[in-house]
């Protein structure tokens, strides 16, 4: 068989994806919105570090940083990025039963174990987080 | 074929199953089209043989004494796997399928999968070589939509997760531990 | 070849940044983002704030929940800008604009927290 003759055949009709290929199909749009929710995370990040540089730099730095963030603007903006940073928790925990295959005592662990295990560590981190910022 | 949008083996898709209609069919996506409903499949044929999915064993060592056993347990390791049919709707529905020439695809790594789990292969290594690359799994996104069109219930994404894992453990350790032999 | 080592030890970054991203970045957005400023809760003392970042474990934690954060997004952005916008003929800019941008971000975060506090 001469494969790459048959590969280049000019009759054929190929084509081409388009570049929103992922708007017209409910799953794959829910997929890029996974996907662009690490900008988010990116952002959480960045928020935090001018958190943490306000905290170190005294009371009239902090009490700068709180203003800022009541700001309506950077209100709206972290409503948003909270729900993209949970949507992303949520994937994630849904999708690692997927990836990872667990043993205990030769029977495979089920899906809804690892998946429940994940959300009480997110549950038991989160309370611990907040325990320990609120005082 | 794509059956409404969805890719579906229209062998087992039931027309009763769209009334009232309209139903809409239309070739496989993702492949060239030759003509009317007819796709070729060269790609996926070509892509198949690069993972060596067959069993591959030491060749220098002796040869066993009657069959290679194996418990069921060890056959539970990889069964998912093999009840791949080659159907292709995986395909079909992979995104990086479409978008990247060269990216193996889900039935091949999954395939892959089931030699690299088998209890009686050893050609692990060997197959790390070709899917390790960006053609491999690292070009996949993991969308999910292949293990949502496999009528075998395969779960392709899963394993290419998998496969990333073990792949990136195998690097992790080469790279912190480079003159451990592998 | 290089590549083919780095691309698996990209990932496991961009996994292990997924997971920390997951399970600390929701409270804290949650707590300073929305909860605080809105009122709802009274604002943590600065002196209490800066007494809990200068633990050493939270010094680490908060280190590393940063760096690997930044990286997850770095590696998914990267290929997100690759398939979803089909920029791949840009990739060697995309690739300094992404890790280039985590691995400053990871320093910055990396003074903050260290010596800075």
């Amino acid at each position: 068989m001469s494969a790459n003759y048959t590969e280049f055949h000019p009759r054929w009709y190929r084509p081409r994806m388009p570049v929103f290929w992922w708007v017209g199909r409910r799953s794959y749009l829910v997929f890029v919105l996974r996907e662009l929710s690490s900008v988010f995370v990116a952002w959480s990040v960045v928020f935090l570090l001018l958190l943490v540089h306000a905290v170190s730099q005294g009371g009239a730095a902090y009490q700068r940083f709180l203003n800022l963030s009541s700001n309506p603007w950077m209100l709206a903006l972290n409503v948003v990025a909270l729900a993209f940073v949970v949507f992303h928790a949520i994937t994630w925990f849904n999708l690692a039963p997927q990836a990872m295959v667990v043993r205990l005592r030769g029977k495979r662990v089920p899906r809804s174990v690892i998946a429940s295990a994940h959300y009480a560590g997110w549950a038991l981190l989160s309370a611990l987080t907040a325990w320990l910022i609120l005082g | 074929m794509t059956v409404n949008g969805e890719p579906r083996l229209t062998c087992a898709t039931f027309l009763t199953d769209y009334r009232p209609g309209p139903i809409r069919i239309e070739p496989l996506r993702n492949f060239p089209v030759i003509r009317d409903l007819v796709v070729e499949i060269g790609d996926f044929m070509r892509k198949l043989p690069e993972v060596k999915p067959w069993l591959i064993r030491d060749e220098d060592a002796a040869a066993p004494d009657g069959e290679l056993l194996q418990t069921p347990a060890e056959m539970d390791d990889y069964k998912q796997y093999s009840m791949c049919i080659n159907c292709m709707l995986c395909y079909s529905a992979c995104p990086i399928v479409g978008l990247e020439e060269g990216f193996l695809g889900p039935a091949v790594i999954a395939l892959a999968q089931r030699y690299n789990l088998d209890s009686r292969d050893q050609g692990a290594d060997e197959r790390m070589e070709v899917l390790s690359t960006a053609e491999g799994v690292w070009g996949c996104t993991f969308v999910g939509e292949c293990t949502t069109a496999c009528p075998k219930g395969v779960d392709p994404a899963g394993a290419i997760q998998r496969y990333k894992l073990t792949a990136a453990t195998e690097s992790l350790r080469s790279f912190l531990l480079p003159w451990r032999s592998a | 070849m290089a590549k083919r080592r780095v691309e698996p030890l990209l990932w496991l970054l961009f996994s292990s940044g997924g997971l920390a991203a997951a399970l600390l970045l929701p409270v804290l957005l949650l707590l300073f983002g929305l909860v605080i400023p809105a009122g709802w809760v009274s604002a943590p003392g600065q002196a209490h704030l800066l007494s809990v970042a200068r633990f050493p474990l939270t010094r680490i934690v908060l280190l590393g929940l940063f760096v690997l954060a930044l990286f997850h997004w770095a590696h998914r952005f990267r290929y997100t800008l690759y398939d979803g916008l089909q920029l791949k003929h840009l990739s060697t800019l995309i690739i300094v604009g992404c890790y280039g941008g985590a691995l400053a971000g990871s320093v910055i975060a990396g003074y903050l927290l260290l010596p800075g506090l």
